[in-house]
């Protein structure tokens, strides 16, 4: 198995997405919006795909939706997590040629990075 | 309330249990002494968990694993130490790390308590209507004592 | 995978129901005849989800010589000390709702002082004083036997591939049952059995006690800091053996988290809270009691 080295093949420009359930979206009154809560970007191998190598393969963002029903799904860029010394390692699996993982710790104050540099590339109604 | 106490049936006690003794004999007293909170968000969130727990490995489509049980009875019992009778009931949020989350977006207030096993917690706070705060980020053990201005400020705003 | 580093015992092959000489810390009040009834060590650990009640019929086959008796029992809930915020139980029991656990499993020889206690989240060893048969064998010895059983346990759990043991709560608890000699009834004279109460009520009462309880809390301080409670409670009882003979139930429980989630911490912990206990007990008696005890240090 590959070391989890980041070896700086994917840009900090490319978007990374992740699905999140209907039961990680926060209704966050502070805000007046719905965003994802950070408890979903607490694993410490987060699992994402990065965007840029599902348009080489002819793919989008409807791909990572693919088979998941009802959730929605954020993009983020990896040079936020970069920012947080996470590593962001392309780790592409059976009929998923981009999947990433970024790896590392996600304090709280790490997790609320991300959402605060998530947009939304599909909001599920809820 | 089951105890590990295996002793052989040498004696037996002849005073009923502290709490039911105070109950029967001085109502009053215990229901201002007591006090006990409205307990509408006890059910709501057991709810929560309890599903949280019941949860498959990979719930999140993903590989994160369901909440553990003693995780919870642990999440819980924060709770249980700081909620008081007007404090909004927080959004149950299952964790990718296989935690729980419970916070609270409100009110100015940004509140999220990460439970991930008895003793292992992380606090998230945040003032919005205090410009000069910055956020609090903390991991923490047996001591409750930093929720209790969050708290405050989510029950009396 | 290198082999995790077993438990140092403080004595070895200590059979059981006999007394040895044994260490003891020399600034710790001492008894020749303590009232203790039962003690119970326990270490509390983060949930072996993957053991199943299909594992304990491997996990008794390595205690079957010394406790050839397996019973089943309603688990017990986890407990957590926690400080900041004043105490406030809950009024619902989460565990009520959730499919029930592996049970809790006595190991234990019939008519025998020790019992070994496994659940998926805890392990206990009791020792109860057996009709007037077992002489007391003193905290270190029953703390090697407990030792060597949660080796075993390690051991278990290693090659069952179940999971690595992480203790996060421990608990000392000696259970004291104390009468006075002869007629006296202990309710006509507590001040003579504990400091905590003078009989010196301010106002002439037409009424007789009839018997009383007590419950305190103190915090275990190390550097200033919490890290443990202890909890001491009086509570009225009689003898089963003569029900007209009062007697008062004194438990003594020292209860806190280890400093780091390792089998080598829970007994660090379980060493801390004994001295509390021993210490509680000689402190919440009185010198009269310690008397008809025996006591027998300098420290008296």
């Amino acid at each position: 198995m590959p070391p989890d080295v980041d070896d700086g093949s994917i840009a900090d420009g490319a978007d990374l997405l992740r699905r999140i359930r209907p039961d990680q979206i926060v209704d966050d009154k502070n805000l007046g919006a719905q965003r994802p809560s950070s408890a979903a970007f607490k694993d410490p191998t987060m699992s994402v795909d990065t965007e840029p190598i599902l348009h080489q393969h002819g793919l989008d963002w409807t791909f990572t939706l693919r088979n998941h029903s009802g959730y929605s799904l954020v993009r983020f860029k990896a040079g936020v997590a970069r920012a947080k010394t996470l590593a962001i390692v392309h780790k592409p699996e059976p009929g998923n040629p981009a999947h990433t993982e970024v790896i590392g710790k996600k304090t709280q104050g790490v997790a609320n990075r991300l959402v605060a540099a998530s947009t939304w590339a599909h909001l599920e109604p809820l | 309330m089951t105890t590990a106490s295996a002793r052989y049936d040498d004696y037996r006690e002849t005073a009923p249990a502290a709490d039911a003794a105070r109950e029967s004999n001085f109502p009053n007293f215990a229901r201002h002494y007591n006090a006990e909170p409205e307990r509408k968000w006890e059910a709501a969130v057991v709810q929560a968990l309890v599903r949280l727990v019941n949860m498959p490995i990979g719930w999140d489509s993903y590989n994160a694993p369901p909440l553990r049980r003693d995780a919870a009875h642990f999440a819980l019992e924060i709770l249980q130490r700081v909620m008081r009778p007007r404090t909004p009931i927080p959004q149950v949020t299952p964790s990718a790390a296989g935690g729980v989350q419970l916070e609270w977006h409100e009110k100015g207030v940004d509140l999220e308590l990460h439970v991930t096993a008895p003793y292992q917690w992380e606090l998230w706070f945040r003032d919005l209507q205090d410009p000069i705060s910055q956020p609090v980020s903390l991991e923490l053990t047996d001591d409750f004592s930093e929720l209790k201005r969050p708290i405050a400020l989510l029950t009396t705003r | 995978m290198s082999p995790r580093p077993k438990l140092e015992p403080m004595n070895t092959g200590t059979p059981h129901n006999t007394p040895q000489e044994v260490h003891r810390p020399s600034d710790l009040p001492d008894f020749d005849r303590p009232p203790v009834n039962e003690v119970i060590l326990s270490i509390q650990f983060a949930a072996l989800e993957k053991m199943k009640s299909a594992h304990i019929g491997l996990l008794w086959a390595r205690f079957r010589a010394q406790y050839p008796d397996v019973r089943e029992q309603v688990t017990i809930n986890a407990v957590f000390e926690t400080f900041g915020t004043p105490p406030q139980p809950g009024s619902i029991r989460f565990e009520q709702f959730l499919s029930p656990p592996m049970p809790r499993y006595w190991f234990e020889k019939s008519g025998m002082p020790d019992l070994l206690q496994v659940q998926q989240d805890r392990i206990i060893h009791n020792w109860r004083k057996h009709e007037d048969q077992s002489i007391y064998p003193r905290y270190e010895t029953l703390r090697d036997r407990f030792n060597t059983e949660v080796n075993q346990f390690i051991s278990f759990l290693d090659d069952e591939k179940i999971g690595e043991l992480r203790p996060n709560q421990c608990e000392v608890t000696y259970t004291n049952i104390i009468e006075l000699p002869g007629s006296e009834r202990v309710h006509d004279r507590l001040e003579k059995i504990t400091t905590l109460w003078t009989g010196r009520l301010s106002e002439k009462l037409d009424a007789e006690l009839e018997d009383a309880s007590a419950q305190l809390r103190f915090k275990l301080l190390e550097a200033g800091k919490p890290v443990g409670r202890v909890h001491v409670s009086f509570q009225p009882a009689v003898l089963q053996s003569d029900p007209s003979k009062e007697v008062i139930k004194l438990d003594i429980t020292a209860r806190g988290r280890p400093k780091h989630e390792t089998p080598e911490s829970a007994f660090d912990f379980l060493d801390l809270g004994r001295r509390a206990v021993v210490k509680t007990f000689a402190g919440v008696t009185t010198p009269s009691m310690h008397s008809m005890w025996g006591r027998t240090d300098d420290n008296g």
